[in-house]
């Protein structure tokens, strides 16, 4: 049967009343915590503690390895902030492959193609590469990425275009290995950048409320005297 | 015909549709002490557990990406992850149809507040220019109202819905009664001295969101969310600022999961209610009610109308002139992105604010059209500042930069000096752009779908063309360079998709002559006097003003209407 309403919805009220009252205990312009048990954005925790639980599901102990250098090669740690597996990198790669056969085929399929380019150039794996070599690898990868891009560009087509003429995208010795690299780099970069560790990276200032809105002076003057408007 | 009765209660009024128009009209009618039931396609909203305001993408092991990757694969949710639509461009098992030669996307959202859960709050009243904008130009219909009409009702939406704004007595744009806006932030002062410069004038933006607080609603708290739905309703949405007080008062009967197909009408052909399938056990419900206000969302309305079919109304209910489902008009959409470099060393602040652009320029060319080449206007939203980076924020960087502690640097670098402006403009209504009944297909409620026809004019192309001229002009006169397009899609990339900017409206159109339009100006089928359509189906034009506020008006308009003629006898 259809579920007939006829009351008004009571956590609405609970919730307006948590935020409402946090920010009216505030001052003006206070950051604030968030309401009690919702996550608060800014916190640069590292995620260690909610990755200590994760148990690989899809990937090898070797794929795995693999997956974790290769991210830490696309994003490093610096003194500024971790790096891409420290950031869970490796963990949402596994999760999202574990959840579809398509994405898993690209990475089980792309894993074995590098080991086995790399075997042919030194004799080994990826991992047991030296570092000159790992990057020598990724600088092709990059250099005929560009090349793809252009060709497809030089074909009228953009970003788009990659998916109505995914044969002109596909040529080349290294294209399955390009494929990997871009799969990997743009997971990595999605889980660093969504994690406390990324937004610790940026300096993300978001993710307060506020009894009222204001911009720093700071800013204002920083900008204005370098705009054409100064 | 019915199968099985809901029950033998007799309704002043049915509405179908717990959206802007629907959510208005069941607030304004159940003041006025009207007994009501209110269906709904979709299911009961509960904002703690739909709306993901205040979580973070690292709450979810899938990132926001979505289970199984599927934002990678083109079939995430729309707008992102963290949105709180209930809907989308396809709903599975409700299809629609599309003609050849044409393009076409319908966003459908079913659930209690329906697409107000999510919207944009852009609030921008129609202008006397607007609603008679063919005595200036010769294109289109005027609309049958004058904005003094109008006007109280803006008054009284806004009033109660809550609109920031700052009284500029522009034509184009009507000053209205508003909330406090928040002051700019940095990338929106620098698009108002760039409009300095080019004679486009950056006001405080209008959004249904309230900076104190109203009604029980507290003050906006400044978590720039609003697109996620808004936990303490400080952005309006109708499921919580008029539905849910409606049901307070115990004249409002709401039955969810209710697929309305059809109004019926009594043997001398007047609508005597609604049959409605419970999408649940897939029974027909007939629910009876003096009057029907028909608030689906446009395109659904036409649907319901066309799909009345008795021997009285041979063509669908309220269909005598043949205008119902014709005058499909969507938004003209255009959008470029822009890289300023000496944003680069900005100090971070939050740039959240109230959750988009703090300015707007509303359009400025009125008197120019003649010298433009093209006939209706725009305006300019714009974005920028430090915003929370999500699933696929970086994947064009990714690729500029390759890898490594360089790209890394160079992201960092970037994060914050990128700036997109987007116009939103006039379509003039033309006879290719439409929808109709499909004979040959149905969804599994074994209802007709819809099938759509459109084509964008001259007049169109011309405006995103010089869209697009204007937005290089502000990005370089800000010392920026141009980057891209913003949300490309295809139309060749020049316009958008029809139907995408999601303000379908004007299927059945007021008018001042029933040979012509389907509603007169109250919104009131000039077939049966008990049948009302309070949704955007009533636009005799659309212009470049985002549909909703002019949704809340006319719905409140009707209603006082009815109630009124209800007590007096005359429905």
């Amino acid at each position: 049967m259809s579920s007939l309403v006829r009351l008004g919805n009571p956590s609405r009220r609970d919730a307006l009343r948590s935020i409402g009252l946090a920010v009216a205990v505030a001052g003006i312009g206070t950051p604030i915590e968030r309401a009690a048990g919702q996550q608060v954005h800014e916190q640069a925790t590292e995620m260690k503690g909610a990755l200590g639980g994760y148990r690989r599901q899809e990937l090898t102990a070797h794929e795995w390895d693999t997956i974790a250098r290769l991210a830490t090669l696309i994003l490093p740690a610096d003194d500024v902030s971790g790096s891409a597996v420290d950031a869970g990198a490796v963990e949402f790669i596994d999760l999202l492959c574990h959840s579809n056969e398509d994405l898993a085929h690209v990475f089980h399929g792309g894993l074995a193609w590098l080991d086995a380019e790399m075997r042919q150039r030194g004799g080994t794996t990826f991992v047991a590469s030296d570092l000159e070599s790992q990057t020598a690898v990724l600088d092709e990868f990059v250099v005929e990425e560009a090349k793809q891009a252009s060709r497809i560009q030089a074909a009228g087509g953009g970003e788009y275009a990659r998916f109505r003429d995914y044969q002109a995208w596909d040529q080349g010795d290294l294209g399955p290995g390009v494929e990997l690299f871009r799969w990997v780099r743009k997971m990595s970069v999605d889980a660093f950048y969504t994690s406390p560790v990324g937004l610790k990276d940026l300096d993300y200032r978001g993710g307060h409320v506020y009894s009222e809105y204001v911009v720093p002076e700071e800013v204002i003057d920083y900008v204005m005297k370098r705009s054409p408007f100064a | 015909m019915p199968q099985n009765n809901a029950s033998s209660e007799q309704f002043d009024a049915v509405i179908v549709g717990a959206g802007a128009g629907g959510g208005t009209a069941v607030r304004v009618l159940a003041d006025h002490g009207m007994k009501l039931c209110l269906i709904e396609a979709g299911p009961m909203l509960d904002p703690t557990k739909e709306f993901k305001e205040h979580k973070s993408y690292a709450d979810y092991p899938h990132r926001g990406v979505e289970d199984g990757g599927k934002r990678y694969f083109g079939t995430g949710k729309p707008y992102g992850f963290m949105t709180t639509t209930s809907g989308g461009w396809t709903l599975p098992g409700e299809p629609y149809t599309v003609g050849d030669d044409s393009q076409f996307k319908w966003f459908r959202s079913r659930i209690v507040g329906g697409r107000t859960n999510h919207y944009g709050r852009m609030s921008f009243r129609f202008s006397q220019l607007d609603l008679k904008a063919r005595d200036r130009d010769g294109l289109g219909d005027n609309w049958p109202i004058d904005y003094s009409e109008l006007s109280p009702y803006y008054d009284k939406a806004e009033k109660f819905i809550g609109v920031t704004g700052t009284v500029e007595g522009i034509a184009s744009a009507p000053d209205g009664i508003f909330e406090t806006p928040p002051p700019p932030q940095v990338h929106a002062m620098l698009a108002r001295e760039t409009g300095k410069k080019l004679d486009i004038p950056f006001i405080a933006n209008r959004r249904a969101v309230i900076t104190s607080n109203k009604n029980g609603r507290a003050a906006c708290h400044y978590c720039g969310e609003c697109g996620r739905g808004c936990l303490t309703a400080s952005a309006y949405s109708a499921s919580q600022v008029d539905i849910f007080p409606a049901l307070e008062t115990g004249r409002v009967t709401l039955i969810t999961d209710a697929m309305a197909r059809e109004v019926t009408v009594d043997s001398s052909g007047k609508p005597d209610g609604v049959i409605y399938i419970d999408r649940e056990t897939r029974r027909e419900v007939k629910i009876s009610a003096k009057a029907v206000i028909l608030a689906a969302s446009s395109c659904e309305s036409a649907r319901i109308l066309l799909n009345s079919k008795s021997r009285y109304h041979p063509n669908g209910l309220g269909n005598s002139s043949g205008q119902v489902g014709r005058n499909l008009m969507d938004t003209v959409g255009f959008g470029l992105q822009g890289y300023v470099p000496y944003l680069e060393g900005m100090p971070h602040y939050d740039t959240s604010g109230f959750g988009s652009t703090h300015l707007y320029a509303p359009w400025w060319g009125w008197n120019d059209h003649e010298k433009l080449g093209f006939p209706r206007g725009y305006h300019i939203e714009f974005g920028g500042g430090f915003r929370l980076p999500g699933p696929g924020s970086f994947h064009g960087a990714a690729q500029r930069h390759g890898y490594g502690a360089k790209m890394k640097q160079r992201i960092r670098e970037e994060y914050g000096a990128g700036v997109g402006f987007a116009g939103r403009g006039e379509m003039i209504a033309n006879d290719m752009s439409y929808c109709e009944l499909d004979s040959d297909v149905v969804d599994q409620w074994g209802i007709p779908v819809l099938k759509f026809h459109f084509k964008w004019a001259d007049h169109e192309w011309k405006q995103a063309r010089h869209m697009e001229r204007t937005f290089t002009e502000l990005i370089e006169t800000m010392g920026g360079r141009v980057v891209g397009l913003r949300n490309a899609e295809r139309e060749a990339d020049g316009i958008s998709v029809p139907g995408s900017i999601i303000h379908e409206v004007g299927v059945a159109r007021m008018g001042e002559r029933a040979e012509t339009s389907v509603l007169n100006g109250f919104c009131q089928s000039w077939d049966a006097e008990n049948l009302f359509v309070v949704d955007g189906a009533s636009f005799v034009s659309n212009p470049d003003k985002n549909p909703t506020l002019t949704i809340n008006a006319l719905s409140w308009r009707a209603s006082d209407y009815l109630a009124e003629e209800m007590r007096k006898g005359n429905v």
